[in-house]
C-alpha cells in the first residue's frame, strides 16, 4: 500500500472516530435534555389537570369530572391519562413504589418517574373531593418521540461524519500524492539509478521542506559517489598498469638471464660452425668429409636457431588468453628453455609425470610459464655447487581440491637439492620486496608476482623447505574440465621447444 | 675467428708435436670432435673425454699425466674448474688450458686463481688453440 493511501486512511479513520464520538455524545445529551423537558411539561400538566379535576369534582360531582377527563384525555399531549382508584394496594400499571402510592393516598403528588429501559415518563397526582383523596390521576408519556429524535440525530451525525471523512480522505490522498508521493518516487527512482551505477542524473530540488533537503542530500551523495568512483577507476587502472608492468619486468629479468646464458651457449655451436666452415673453405675437407662438415654446420645452426626461438617465445608479449595447458609439456618446455643455465650450474634436471595424464589446467600459458621459469631459476640459484632439480606433475589427492569442487586439482612441483631456507624466510618469501639475494640479483617481487598469478588462476603455491636438504614449491591448480579442448598446437610447441 | 693462414696449421703436422700428449675434456660431441681434429692435425697425441670425472680417472687412476690438459668449464658431473682445483691438490697437475664462454670474466678470474696456464674464450679458431698449446709447452 502506498504511503499516501496509508496516511489518508489513518487520517480518515481518526476524523471518522472523532466526529462519530462527538455525534453520539451530542445525541445522548439532546435526548436527555428532551426527556427532562418532557418530564417538566408532564408534571406541570398533571398539576393543572389534577387541580381542575379536583375542582370539577367539588363543583359538579365525580361522575361529571370522570366524563370530562375522558373527553379531554386525548387532547393532553403527549401521553395516556388514567384515573386510578385510590384503594389500599397500588394498581399494576402504577410505575412507582408502594411508598410512593402511600404518599399519593396521603395527598402528595409523586413523579416524574423516568424509566430509561422502557422509555417512558410517568407523573401521579392525588384527586380530592373536599380535601379527601378519592382517586389518583396518572399521566404517562411514551419516549418514542425521544427515541425518534435520538435516531435522527445519530443518522445526521453519521452522515456528516461520513461526508467529512470522504472529503478529508480525498483531499489527503491528493495532497499526499502531490506533496509526499511524487518527491518520494523521484528520490527512490534516483536511488535505483545510483544502485544500477548510473550516477549522471540529478534530482530537481523544489522548495525548502524536508523533501527539498532530502533531494539536496541525495544530489550531494551522487556527486560524492561519482568522484569516488572516478578515483577508484583511476586507481584500479593505475594498479592494473603497474601489475602488468611489474609482471613484464619480472619476465624481462628472466629474459635477461636467458639472454646472458644464450651468449655463453652459442659459443660452442659457433665454434663448431666456424671450424667446419674453415675446413671446407680451405679445401681440407673434401668429398664425403665436406658433406659431413656441411651437415654438422646445419645441425649446429638449427640448434642455435632453436635456442634463440625459445628465448624470443618466452619474451613475447602476453595475449592474456586462457586455454587448456598440459603441465607436463610446460615442465618439459621450461627445462629445455633453461637447460643451458642448469648445465652451466651443474644442475641435473628431471621431469616426472604421474600415470593417467595428461594433467591439464585452464590457464594463461604465458603467465604459468613465467611462474615456472621463476621457480626454476630460483632453484638453480639455490644450488651454487650444482645438484638435482626434480619437476613433477600429477593429480592432487581427492581431499585437496582446489578451485572448482567438481574438478579435481593438479599439481606441478619444483624440488631442488639446494641450501633450503629457514622457517622465518619461508614465511616471508611471498611478500613483495622480500629477498635473500644481493640487490643486483633480485627485486624481491618474483615470488610475490608468482603467487598473485597462481591465485588469479584459482590455485595456490605451497612451499616446504629444510635447511641443507632442499626446497619444494608446489603449484596447486584446478584441473581443466576433461571435455575442454587444448589450445591449438600449444602443447606441440612446448614439446618442440 | 679462423684466419685464412690457419690452413697451414691444420694441414701440416709439426714433427716435434708428436711427442706431446694432450688430454681434451669437452662434453659437446661436435666440439670435442672438432678440437680433437685441430690438435691431431697439428701432430699431437690426443685423448678425448666427455667430462671432468674422466679427467681425474685418467690422470689419477690410470696415472697418465698429459703434457697439456685442455678442458671446457661447463660439463656435467664435474666442471673444468673443479678438475683444476682437485688436480692442484695433487703432484700430478699438468699445465691446463681452460675453455670458457665469451665474456665470462668470473670464470677467467677463478681459472687464473686456480693456476690455469691459459684461458680461451669461445668461439676461437684452430690457430688460437694451437698457439695457446704451443705457448704452454714452451713455458719453462
Amino acid at each position: 500500500m502506498r504511503l499516501a493511501t496509508k496516511l489518508a486512511l489513518a487520517l480518515t479513520l481518526s476524523i471518522f472516530i472523532v466526529v462519530g464520538l462527538h455525534g453520539a455524545w451530542s445525541a445522548k445529551l439532546a435526548v436527555e435534555r428532551m426527556e427532562h423537558d418532557r418530564a417538566r411539561l408532564l408534571t406541570e400538566r398533571a398539576d393543572l389537570l389534577a387541580a381542575a379535576v379536583s375542582e370539577t369534582v367539588d363543583a359538579e360531582g365525580e361522575r361529571f369530572a370522570r366524563k370530562l377527563l375522558g373527553s379531554t384525555a386525548g387532547e393532553i399531549e403527549p401521553g395516556r391519562v388514567a384515573w386510578l382508584v385510590a384503594t389500599g394496594a397500588a394498581p399494576q400499571e402504577f410505575r412507582g413504589t408502594a411508598d410512593d402510592w402511600s404518599r399519593l393516598l396521603g395527598g402528595q403528588g409523586v413523579g416524574p418517574f423516568i424509566d430509561k429501559s422502557h422509555r417512558f415518563v410517568a407523573v401521579y397526582r392525588p384527586l380530592t373531593r373536599e380535601s379527601k383523596v378519592i382517586g389518583v390521576l396518572g399521566i404517562e408519556s411514551s419516549a418514542a418521540a425521544a427515541e425518534e429524535e435520538s435516531r435522527s440525530i445519530l443518522i445526521s451525525t453519521a452522515t456528516i461524519a461520513l461526508l467529512l471523512a470522504a472529503v478529508c480522505c480525498l483531499v489527503i490522498v491528493v495532497a499526499t500524492r502531490i506533496l509526499v508521493g511524487k518527491p518520494l518516487a523521484e528520490v527512490s527512482e534516483q536511488l535505483r539509478r545510483i544502485a544500477s551505477d548510473d550516477l549522471s542524473g540529478r534530482l530537481q530540488v523544489r522548495g525548502v521542506d524536508q523533501f527539498g533537503a532530502l533531494a539536496n542530500e541525495v544530489n550531494q551523495m551522487t556527486v560524492g559517489l561519482e568522484i569516488a568512483r572516478k578515483r577508484i577507476e583511476d586507481e584500479t587502472r593505475r594498479r592494473v598498469a603497474a601489475t602488468a608492468q611489474l609482471r613484464h619486468a619480472g619476465r624481462l629479468k628472466v629474459v635477461g638471464q636467458l639472454a646472458a646464458s644464450l651468449a655463453h651457449e652459442l659459443g660452442t655451436p659457433l665454434n663448431v660452425v666456424s671450424g667446419r666452415a674453415h675446413m671446407i673453405a680451405t679445401g681440407f675437407a673434401k668429398g664425403e668429409v665436406a658433406v659431413e662438415c656441411a651437415a654438422i654446420i646445419e645441425r649446429q645452426a638449427q640448434r642455435m636457431a632453436e635456442r634463440i626461438r625459445g628465448l624470443l617465445g618466452f619474451a613475447r608479449r602476453d595475449t592474456g588468453a586462457r586455454s587448456s595447458v598440459d603441465l607436463a609439456s610446460l615442465a618439459q618446455g621450461t627445462v629445455t628453455l633453461l637447460g643451458h643455465m642448469m648445465h652451466r650450474a651443474a644442475v641435473l634436471p628431471s621431469v616426472e609425470v604421474a600415470e593417467g595424464g595428461p594433467w591439464r589446467t585452464h590457464a594463461n600459458e604465458h603467465e604459468l610459464e613465467q611462474v615456472l621459469a621463476n621457480l626454476v631459476t630460483n632453484a638453480i640459484q639455490a644450488m651454487p655447487e650444482g645438484g638435482t632439480l626434480r619437476l613433477a606433475v600429477g593429480p592432487l589427492a581427492s581431499g585437496t581440491l582446489v578451485g572448482d569442487e567438481e574438478t579435481p586439482g593438479v599439481y606441478l612441483s619444483v624440488e631442488d637439492s639446494g641450501q633450503g631456507m629457514s622457517e622465518e624466510v619461508r614465511k616471508r618469501i611471498f611478500m613483495p620486496f622480500f629477498t635473500t639475494k644481493e640487490a643486483s640479483d633480485g627485486t624481491g617481487l618474483g615470488l610475490s608476482v608468482c603467487s598473485d598469478i597462481v591465485r588469479e588462476h584459482g590455485g595456490r603455491i605451497e612451499v616446504s623447505s629444510e635447511e641443507g636438504v632442499g626446497t619444494t614449491f608446489r603449484l596447486l591448480l584446478p584441473g581443466a574440465h576433461p571435455t575442454e579442448a587444448p589450445a591449438d598446437g600449444s602443447d606441440d610447441d612446448a614439446r618442440a621447444a | 675467428m679462423i684466419r685464412p693462414d690457419a690452413e697451414q696449421d691444420m694441414a701440416t703436422a709439426q714433427p716435434e708435436a708428436a711427442s706431446h700428449i694432450i688430454l681434451l675434456a669437452e662434453d659437446d660431441d661436435e666440439m670435442r670432435t672438432l678440437l680433437k681434429a685441430y690438435l691431431e692435425m697439428a701432430g699431437y697425441a690426443v685423448t678425448a673425454v666427455p667430462n671432468g670425472v674422466e679427467v681425474i680417472r685418467v690422470i689419477c687412476e690410470e696415472g697418465t699425466v698429459p703434457d697439456v690438459l685442455v678442458t671446457d668449464v661447463h660439463m656435467p658431473l664435474m666442471s673444468g674448474l673443479e678438475v683444476l682445483r682437485r688436480l692442484g691438490e695433487t703432484e700430478k697437475a699438468p699445465p691446463t688450458i681452460i675453455i670458457t664462454s665469451f665474456g665470462d670474466h668470473e670464470t677467467h678470474k677463478r681459472a687464473r686463481k686456480l693456476g690455469a696456464a691459459s684461458v680461451l674464450d669461445k668461439p676461437f679458431d684452430s690457430t688460437t688453440l694451437l698457439g695457446a698449446v704451443k705457448d704452454v709447452l714452451e713455458q719453462p
